[in-house]
C-alpha cells in the first residue's frame, strides 16, 4: 500500500486550543484518513482541490475530537461550551484556501460553537493523506450515477431507495469503525437487492486515536466534504443529501440548549454554507440538494418503496450505537435519535422495522428525553394553533430564522405534520419503549 | 445521521425551589414570585446583559431600517448565554414584529426586549429544564405550557425587566417584593386561605 494513502509518512497539521502551545496532529499516528477504496473504484485520483477539502475536514474533525470541552458544571455559570481552537493545515493550494478562511471560519463556528482560527501552509507534492501514485484499471461507476451521501441511517437509506427507482447512484459514506462500515455495507447490499438500478458504494475511513471529546460537532462537515470531494472526482457539481426536515433543522428540544448543543450537521444553513464554500473555492457553482427537507421522517419513510423494507430494518439511528466501537451494539432506545426513529416508524405504520432489543445505557434517561420531545411538540402545537402560526413559531423557536430554504408555508406545514404525528402516536411511543424494557428484563 | 443532542438539565438551588413549589401545589402567584427571585439570582450570577440597552436601540433601528436574516445567521454568537439569548430575541422580534417596533420609541423597544429576555432566561435556566421532570411527576404538558406562559407574562417578571434595564450588568438586581394582604384579624375569617399563601 502507498504509505501516503495510509497516512504513515504524511506531514502534520498543527493545532492549539485555548491559548496553549501548538502541537502536531500526526497523520498515521493520531489520525488516519483512507480514501483508497474510493480511488480504486473511481479509477482516478481525487483532484487536488477535492483531496484538500477532505483533508481539511478530517483535520478539523480530529482536532474537534482531541480537545475536550468543559462540562456545564466546569464552566462559569452562563457560558456556553465554546473552545478557542487554532489549526495550521498543509494543503496543495494554500493561496486558494486562504481566500476562503472567512467562509470556513463562519461554517466551523456555526457547526461547533467554537472560535476557529485556521491557517494553511504548503503541502509537499505527493505527501497528502489522499495522494496516490498507483495506475488505474477501469472505472466501475455507471455513467450518469447520482452522487448521494449515505450514512447508514434511516433517512439516507429511505432516500436512496427512492432515488434508485429512477436510476443508478453512488452512495458516498464515511465510517469511523468497522461495525459502522459493516452496517453501511449490509444496508447498501439490501438496497441493491431490492432495486433494478445499482448503487455503487464509495467508502472513506477515518480513525482518530485517543479522542477525548464525544460531541463531534464537525462530523457533518466531514460527511459533506466526502460528498463534495467525490462529486468533484466524478466531474459532477451536485450532491444529494437525504435527511428529513425535522431532524435536519433540529430545533432545540429545550431552551437550555444553546447553539450546537442541538446538532446542525445537515441543517439547511450548513448545507448552504458548504455549498457556498465549494463553489467559492472551485470557482464553479456547486449545488447540495436536500429533497426531503420539507418532509417529516415518517413522511420520508412513506415515500420509500415497500421493497426496501429489509434495508430500512438494517439501518442504525442510535447516537450511542453508531459512536460505539462495539460489534452488534444494540440501540439504546433512549437517545433522541432512537426516540425519533421510534416515533417516525410508528407514525409511518412500519413498526415491524423497530429493533427487537434495546440496550439502555447508564446515564441515558429515556423518560426525560421523551418528555423533552413531547414538551417541544406541545410548544409547537400552541404556536401552530394561533392565527399567525409562522410568526409564533419564529418567536418561540428563533433558530427558524436560519431556515431560508423553506417557505413560511412549508415550515408551518412541516411542523403541523410533525405535531399531528405526536398527537396520534404519543401513547404508542411511550408504551412501546416500556414494553421493550420489560421484555428485556424478563429475558 | 445520529445527532447526540445535549440537553442541559442541572437546576440551581433557586430553580429547584421553583420545581418543589410546583410539586407541592403552591399557588400560581407564589410560584411567580419564586420564579422572579430565581431569575434575579441567575441574572446577578451571570452578570446580567450589559449590552441590553444597546441591543434595544439596535432592534429599534433594525425595525426602522429593514432586516435581513442573512446578516444575523452568519454572525458569531456571544459565548455569554444571557447575551446570546438577547441577541436571538432581537433577531426573532425584528423578524416578526418589524412594523410594530418601527412605530414604538427606542425606550419602549428596549422595555419590550427586556421583558422578552427575562422570559428567555427564565426558560433557559429554569422552566424548560424542569418541564420534562414535572411531566414525569404527572403534570400535563398543555396545562404546564399554559402556566409557564402566565408566569412569563406575570407582573413580578415585568417589574424585574424594568429593574434589569436600570441595572443591565445585574449588580444589585433584586426581584420585586411580594405584596401581602394586611387585614384585621376579624377580616381574615372571610379570606380564602389560598389567597393568603
Amino acid at each position: 500500500m502507498n504509505p501516503a494513502i495510509s497516512g504513515l509518512s504524511s506531514p502534520s497539521t498543527r493545532f492549539a486550543s485555548n491559548g496553549s502551545a501548538p502541537v502536531p496532529l500526526r497523520f498515521g499516528a493520531d489520525m488516519t484518513l483512507s480514501g483508497h477504496a474510493v480511488v480504486d473504484r473511481l479509477s482516478r485520483a481525487l483532484p487536488g482541490l477535492a483531496a484538500d477539502l477532505l483533508e481539511i475536514a478530517a483535520s478539523i474533525h480530529a482536532i474537534d475530537r482531541l480537545v475536550p470541552r468543559l462540562t456545564e458544571r466546569q464552566r462559569p455559570t452562563g457560558v456556553v461550551w465554546t473552545r478557542s481552537l487554532r489549526a495550521d493545515i498543509p494543503v496543495r493550494d494554500p493561496d486558494r484556501w486562504r481566500q476562503q478562511i472567512p467562509l470556513l471560519s463562519q461554517l466551523l463556528h456555526w457547526l461547533t460553537d467554537d472560535d476557529w482560527s485556521v491557517e494553511f501552509s504548503p503541502l509537499q507534492p505527493g505527501a497528502g493523506m489522499l495522494d496516490t501514485p498507483q495506475q488505474f484499471l477501469f472505472e466501475t461507476v455507471p455513467d450518469g450515477a447520482v452522487p448521494v451521501l449515505f450514512s447508514g441511517g434511516l433517512d439516507s437509506a429511505a432516500g436512496l431507495a427512492s432515488e434508485l427507482l429512477h436510476g443508478d447512484a453512488v452512495g458516498i459514506s464515511m465510517h469511523t469503525n468497522g461495525w459502522m462500515d459493516g452496517v453501511q455495507r449490509r444496508v447498501l447490499a439490501a438496497l441493491n437487492e431490492a432495486s433494478h438500478h445499482q448503487c455503487v458504494p464509495l467508502r472513506y475511513r477515518i480513525s482518530v486515536r485517543n479522542s477525548t471529546e464525544a460531541s463531534q460537532r464537525s462530523r457533518g462537515l466531514l460527511f459533506l466534504a466526502a460528498g463534495v470531494a467525490t462529486a468533484w472526482a466524478m466531474h459532477q457539481d451536485h450532491l444529494r443529501v437525504f435527511e428529513n426536515g425535522i431532524g435536519a433543522v433540529n430545533l432545540p428540544f429545550l431552551r437550555s440548549q444553546q447553539g450546537a448543543q442541538a446538532t446542525k450537521s445537515v441543517h439547511p444553513l450548513t448545507l448552504r454554507m458548504v455549498q457556498d464554500l465549494a463553489s467559492a473555492v472551485s470557482g464553479r457553482s456547486f449545488v447540495i440538494d436536500a429533497p426531503a427537507m420539507a418532509l417529516t421522517k415518517a413522511e420520508l419513510l412513506r415515500c420509500a418503496p415497500s421493497a426496501a423494507g429489509k434495508a430500512l430494518g438494517l439501518t442504525v439511528s442510535c447516537d450511542v450505537g453508531f459512536a460505539a466501537r462495539v460489534p452488534e451494539h444494540r440501540a439504546c432506545g433512549a437517545c433522541t435519535s432512537c426516540l425519533l426513529r421510534l416515533q417516525s416508524l410508528t407514525a409511518a405504520g412500519l413498526t415491524g422495522l423497530l429493533p427487537m432489543d434495546i440496550h439502555e445505557r447508564k446515564g441515558h434517561d429515556r423518560e426525560f428525553n421523551l418528555n423533552a420531545m413531547i414538551w417541544q411538540a406541545t410548544r409547537m402545537r400552541a404556536c401552530l394553533e394561533s392565527p399567525e402560526p409562522w410568526q409564533r413559531m419564529v418567536s418561540e423557536f428563533p433558530d427558524l430564522i436560519h431556515v431560508t430554504s423553506l417557505t413560511q408555508q412549508e415550515v408551518v406545514r412541516l411542523y403541523r405534520a410533525y405535531v399531528q404525528e405526536w398527537s396520534s402516536n404519543e401513547d404508542a411511543v411511550r408504551s412501546r419503549g416500556l414494553a421493550r424494557r420489560d421484555s428485556r428484563t424478563v429475558a | 445521521m445520529p445527532d447526540d443532542d445535549k440537553l442541559p438539565r442541572p437546576l440551581s438551588a433557586r430553580w429547584r425551589r421553583v420545581l418543589n413549589a410546583f410539586r407541592a401545589g403552591e399557588s400560581q402567584e407564589a410560584i411567580e414570585h419564586h420564579v422572579a427571585k430565581a431569575a434575579a439570582d441567575t441574572l446577578r450570577r451571570t452578570h446580567g446583559i450589559p449590552d441590553l440597552p444597546a441591543l434595544g436601540t439596535q432592534m429599534y433601528l433594525d425595525a426602522a431600517t429593514g432586516y435581513g436574516a442573512d446578516s444575523s445567521s452568519r454572525r458569531a454568537m456571544p459565548t455569554h448565554i444571557p447575551t446570546r439569548l438577547a441577541r436571538q430575541a432581537v433577531d426573532a422580534m425584528s423578524a416578526v414584529m418589524k412594523e410594530r417596533l418601527a412605530l414604538t420609541s427606542p425606550d419602549t423597544a428596549a422595555l419590550l426586549l427586556a421583558r422578552r429576555v427575562v422570559a428567555e432566561v427564565v426558560y433557559a435556566f429554569g422552566l424548560d429544564r424542569m418541564a420534562p421532570v414535572l411531566m414525569g411527576y404527572g403534570f400535563d404538558p398543555a396545562e404546564l405550557h399554559h402556566r409557564f406562559e402566565s408566569i412569563a407574562q406575570s407582573n413580578p417578571l415585568g417589574e424585574l425587566a424594568k429593574r434589569l434595564l436600570a441595572h443591565p450588568d445585574g449588580t444589585g438586581l433584586r426581584a420585586p417584593g411580594r405584596r401581602r394582604l394586611k387585614l384585621a384579624t376579624a377580616d381574615l375569617m372571610d379570606v380564602d386561605i389560598e389567597e393568603m399563601l
